[in-house]
């Protein structure tokens, strides 16, 4: 894993003393407030492309599961409940952007991407994009898409276990079980190099 | 890789939003939400859908939604060919957010029905809906209750929409003739609308007041109702109530629950040094559960886990031919024998094997047996509720005609589906094991009350009573307080009823709450996971798993410094006892069925052998041996059983001499070479920590080498199963 790098701790976004909090830019967006909707966005679309990034492990998708977030939020951001964190609550709405995004690119984009392929008009993958490259090198892109979720949200966010199944929608002992899983995968990986 | 548990790995760095990329999605966003401030009549854009479907928490399987459009696209395409292509010319006219608020393939779907004749277009119908449609969308309330009860009937376009545009939603929909039905089948939002019949037509003009907005219900009735469906998910994400996958319907492939599986095991035991502890003391242990789990798990071409191996269950799955004790009195022989560790050069290995004494099928005392069945929603599977089926089915063939069997179902509450019947009455029983259907929740503690007052009511007192538990282990309602539930049944056992747990099925197998119960209740738990283990434990090992000869069987082994330096108990993590817990008739332990042999290894290294402990180097010097005479002696062995009637305990004694070493670990008796090679299997699967460069080519050469006689093939299928790890765990190291 020589390219992988070292986990950035997720930035603590949400409330700096300076700042309005989370939570008030949205009771002021969802009453029309347009300076304070587009600083939460301004605030948390690092947030959203890296979750959206981790999980797809392409700039192009996170670009585009980011824009799709934006603009969904524009009619969900009234039913923020308060029941969670507001960037919890946000990564839920990525992760399941995520999913769509993912289901209709299976449907359409793939069929054509094969077809620019057969008709050989397709660009060469030119390998420059590292961050592809490292994703791909990874341990995270040979997890099972439900672990890479879970990994993403609790080791990438620092997400708790509760918090985590909040988002995706499960137990909290599953959550836990799906780290144990990902923490034994990894480790056998490693133990397992030379072994047989 | 880090191997910091703290630090589970590393995730690669995300890169840096491209700037423009963020400020494009911005102005997206924002126009939008000036858009939908200023409350323009049209609307919302075209995503709508993306939106709605954002907002929708996915559910956990994720073939559901491709399976759906699926089916939608292919009723679709099929109406479509039905209708004629005046159809698809007709959608490129109609409104684009209409469309996308209703998606075609859902409306299309929702009709079921379309065979139903194919009027001629009438144009002014069309317009009419046309010019509808607009303000309907405007006043885009919720759509009405009746709308959603009464989805594609309401779709009786020209006449009703005309008639009623703000027709009263409360109002209950009546009865529809037929012909609407039929109608309503071509909604009009796609379809050239047709002219209704004279009759009907003038029979929907009287029903048309009541037909809650009817353009609206035609085009919009079954998104609404999918909207409602979706946005009441939508309100759990934000109300944090996740996980309204409840409300979907089930995929046609059982899906094996994963990684909920709970294990009671403990780290390996650590080699011990004889003078600072020369007495080991555990409790026995018969349960197979971890074999058939670990065999599961390698038939799916995966390792276990290493928490599911408990080596000792490993070992003990196994008939032994050890000698057996010749009368009842003396219930139990020990067979010992020492010979060199094949894993570790200059270590020796001690094998203590005990044999109870097989009762007579005369002899037997009667069976007063209680079935407990999980039929909760989780054990709707193939290797589930089914197999409990089978399996009761044989466990049937094995029972006495004057032997009695009563069942206790649970799932949400419990019931009794049988009450006491003699074993002879097979049809009535196999009757009722036939008619058993899983669904709903577990309420396992529920259950296993009414279960105990069956045995009670109809208590033995020559002969055993128990209570046979067949679950998955998922008790999720109910008294979940294991140490509540261990407490019940360890009363009930005061009482002379005694608890095996049956378990079924992966992934959700609380193995841990399996072994507390079954241990607590003085019985087995084993791990039912094909019919061939039903087989087994039931057919073959009946008399064992059902008739004990010896309860609270405990093991004392003292070693003697004089000729060990150190020693490894293998296995048996979860059964160690306290030194005093040996005397102590209080303490519980291991039961012993009739007929069933009892195996543990030592590893052990002599004086003089290759130490794992360094020495200390302020520790005392090893004093002399202090009994000349022992010298000889490796160990000396103590057991303590109490004959099931009885509140006392017996005490066998045995030593291990030179007499009982074999020079040559070939030379080893049979039992003792497979029962080594089986518990150096264990080990690796564990990690292989005391185990070295042993690897699973010198198991199978150990194992094939004691295979013996073999008259169940069991050992056979051993082979197999090391063969299967060895696969296993080089695919793993394969990973890219």
């Amino acid at each position: 894993m020589g390219i992988a790098v070292q986990l950035v701790p997720a930035e603590v976004s949400g409330s700096a003393p300076g700042e309005v909090a989370d939570e008030e830019l949205v009771s002021r967006a969802s009453r029309g407030d347009r300076a304070a909707f587009e600083s939460l966005l301004r605030r948390h679309y690092d947030l959203m492309h890296r979750v959206a990034w981790r999980m797809s492990g392409s700039q192009a998708d996170a670009q585009d599961i980011c824009q799709d977030v934006c603009c969904a939020l524009v009619e969900r951001i009234g039913s923020f409940r308060r029941e969670a964190k507001f960037t919890t609550w946000l990564i839920g709405i990525v992760r399941n952007a995520c999913h769509d995004h993912h289901r209709r690119s299976s449907s359409v984009t793939r069929l054509k991407g094969h077809l620019t392929v057969l008709a050989g008009t397709a660009a060469q993958p030119d390998g420059r994009d590292l961050f592809r490259r490292s994703w791909l090198a990874s341990e995270l892109a040979r997890l099972e898409a439900p672990l890479r979720e879970t990994v993403v949200l609790v080791a990438g966010e620092g997400l708790t276990h509760a918090e985590a199944a909040l988002v995706l929608g499960v137990a909290e002992s599953t959550v836990s079980g799906r780290m144990l899983e990902v923490r034994r995968q990894a480790g056998l990986a490693k133990d397992t190099g030379d072994e047989c | 890789m880090s191997a910091d548990h703290d630090d589970i790995m590393r995730l690669p760095e995300a890169p840096t939003p491209a700037p423009d990329a963020r400020e494009h999605a911005l102005q997206q966003a924002l126009s939008r939400f000036d858009n939908e401030n200023l409350g323009e009549p049209q609307g919302l854009p075209g995503e709508i859908r993306l939106i709605e479907r954002t907002a929708a928490p996915v559910q956990p399987s994720r073939e559901r939604p491709v399976m759906n459009r699926t089916r939608y696209l292919i009723a679709a395409s099929l109406a479509c060919i039905l209708a004629g292509s005046g159809t698809a010319l007709h959608l490129g006219h109609w409104p684009e957010p209409q469309r996308a608020a209703a998606p075609l393939e859902r409306q299309m779907a929702s009709n079921e029905v379309i065979q139903a004749p194919v009027p001629e277009a009438k144009k002014e119908a069309e317009s009419q809906i046309q010019s509808q449609v607009p303000v309907e969308q405007r006043n885009d309330t919720p759509a009405p209750a009746a709308a959603i009860a009464v989805p594609p009937v309401a779709a009786t376009p020209s006449v009703a929409a005309t008639s009623a545009p703000a027709a009263s939603p409360s109002t209950s929909p009546p009865a529809r003739p037929e012909i609407k039905d039929r109608l309503g089948v071509l909604a009009p939002s796609y379809m050239p609308a047709a002219p209704p019949p004279p009759a009907a037509n003038e029979m929907m003009r009287k029903l048309a007041p009541q037909s809650p907005a009817p353009v609206r219900s035609a085009s919009r009735s079954d998104s609404g109702l999918a909207r409602a469906q979706q946005a009441a998910p939508a309100r759990q994400l934000a109300a944090g109530e996740f996980g309204g996958g409840a409300q979907r319907e089930r995929g046609p492939v059982v899906v094996e629950p994963v990684g909920r599986d709970k294990f009671a095991n403990a780290p390996e035991n650590p080699f011990k040094i004889v003078r600072d502890a020369p007495v080991s003391t555990f409790s026995i242990d018969v349960d197979t559960a971890s074999y058939s789990f670990m065999r599961a798990s390698l038939n799916r071409n995966v390792l276990p886990q290493p928490a599911a191996v408990r080596t000792e269950e490993l070992i003990n799955y196994f008939p032994y031919a050890y000698e057996a004790p010749a009368t009842a009195s003396e219930p139990f022989r020990t067979n010992v024998a020492v010979f060199p560790n094949p894993w570790s050069e200059g270590r020796k290995i001690v094998r203590i094997g005990i044999k109870g004494y097989a009762l007579q099928q005369a002899n037997r005392p009667r069976a007063n047996l209680v079935f407990l069945i999980d039929t909760s929603g989780s054990m709707d599977a193939p290797n589930r509720l089914p197999l409990v089926k089978h399996s009761l089915a044989i466990l049937l063939t094995q029972l006495q005609p004057d032997d009695r069997v009563a069942i206790v179902t649970y799932a949400g509450n419990a019931g009794t589906a049988l009450e006491p019947t003699a074993a002879s009455e097979k049809s009535k029983i196999l009757a009722t094991i036939e008619r058993l259907e899983a669904g709903g929740s577990t309420a396992g503690a529920e259950g296993i009350r009414q279960a105990y007052v069956l045995a009670e009511q109809n208590f033995d007192t020559n002969g055993v009573n128990r209570v046979m538990l067949a679950t998955d282990g998922d008790f999720n309602v109910g008294i979940t307080s294991t140490e509540e539930l261990k407490g019940f049944i360890e009363r009930q056992r005061g009482k002379g009823i005694f608890l095996s747990v049956l378990g079924f099925g992966m992934g959700n197998h609380n193995d841990a709450l399996a072994q507390a119960l079954a241990q607590n209740g003085n019985g087995v738990a084993v791990h039912i996971d094909t019919i061939n283990e039903a087989r087994k434990v039931l057919v073959e090992e009946a008399s064992s798993t059902l008739f004990p000869i010896g309860k609270d069987v405990k093991i004392q082994v003292e070693f003697n410094p004089a000729t060990v330096s150190e020693y490894r108990l293998i296995g048996y993590e979860t059964r160690l006892l306290n030194r005093d817990d040996f005397t102590n008739d209080k303490v519980d332990a291991g039961d012993v069925g009739s007929g069933q042999s009892v195996t543990a290894l030592y590893d052990i290294v002599p004086v003089g052998g290759p130490l794992v402990v360094d020495d200390l180097r302020y520790g005392q010097q090893a004093p002399a041996a202090a009994n000349a005479s022992a010298t000889g002696e490796y160990a000396f062995i103590k057991i303590r059983y109490k004959l099931p009637k009885s509140d006392q305990s017996v005490l066998i004694s045995t030593s291990v001499d030179r007499a009982a070493e074999h020079a040559r670990f070939e030379d080893a008796p049979l039992d003792a070479r497979f029962a080594t090679g089986v518990a150096a299997f264990g080990e690796i699967l564990r990690g292989g920590k005391h185990t070295g460069k042993f690897g699973f080519d010198d198991v199978l050469k150990i194992a094939t080498a004691a295979r013996g006689d073999d008259a169940y093939g069991y050992r056979s299928e051993f082979l197999q199963l090391v063969r299967a790890a060895k696969t296993a765990s080089a695919m793993r190291s394969q990973r890219p």
